[in-house]
């Protein structure tokens, strides 16, 4: 998990997450677990052609779609 | 709709804790190792095939963020770095048989090893590397 992929995650610890060894380490000091990666996953990965979507995103080729406000 | 935009190959990272992890570090170990099979349950579906990326080896192969572990480079260089790059082979391997066996060859004919690796100019590290 990158931080400019995935800032929702880091940005709870910032400036003390920076990459996935640190945020682990945050998480697993504040939560006990690390469930927030698992549900990364399970919400990132739901199927190829998102992930698709999200690589063309990345590259600029398409706009990302408006993000929800609320958690 | 991916194989109209003439799409045929998708590229997924995997850090070397997909595989296993030693106590001492904090990662989430083998969670992704199950959406990466997902991936080529989907990959199947819609025809396309997987460029397998090894992203992320252990004590950090470039020092980047996306190496798990950021600033210290601890792959063929520093304290530990041989055996890490040791423990790195170990899990090249893992995946190279995996993704040789009958059912998964020709979705994932494709392994990229290493990425990014940047281990300065320590010259033993260099060879090593080019070796590998």
């Amino acid at each position: 998990m990158e931080p400019f992929i995935t800032p929702e995650y880091y940005e709870e610890f910032y400036p003390n997450a920076v990459d996935e060894w640190t945020l682990s380490q945050q998480l697993q000091a504040k939560y006990g677990n690390l469930d927030k990666i698992e549900n990364h996953y399970k919400t990132f990965i739901v199927s190829l052609p998102h992930y698709l979507r999200t690589l063309a995103i990345i590259s600029n080729e398409v706009q990302p779609r408006p993000r929800k406000t609320s958690h | 709709m991916i194989a109209g935009a003439g799409l045929n190959f998708v590229r997924i990272p995997l850090p070397f804790w997909a595989i296993e992890k030693y106590d001492n570090e904090p990662f989430y170990a083998k969670a992704s190792w199950k959406y990466f099979l997902k991936a080529i349950q989907w990959a199947r579906k819609y025809g396309l095939r997987i460029n397998l990326d090894l992203h992320a080896l252990p004590g950090s192969q470039n020092g980047w963020n996306h190496s798990g572990k950021l600033h210290t480079i601890n792959f063929l260089s520093g304290v530990m770095g041989v055996a890490n790059a040791q423990r790195g082979l170990d899990y090249i391997r893992v995946l190279a048989e995996f993704i040789s066996q009958p059912q998964y060859k020709d979705v994932v004919p494709f392994f990229g090893i290493i990425n990014e690796p940047n281990i300065g100019s320590n010259p033993q590290g260099l060879a090593a590397l080019r070796d590998l």
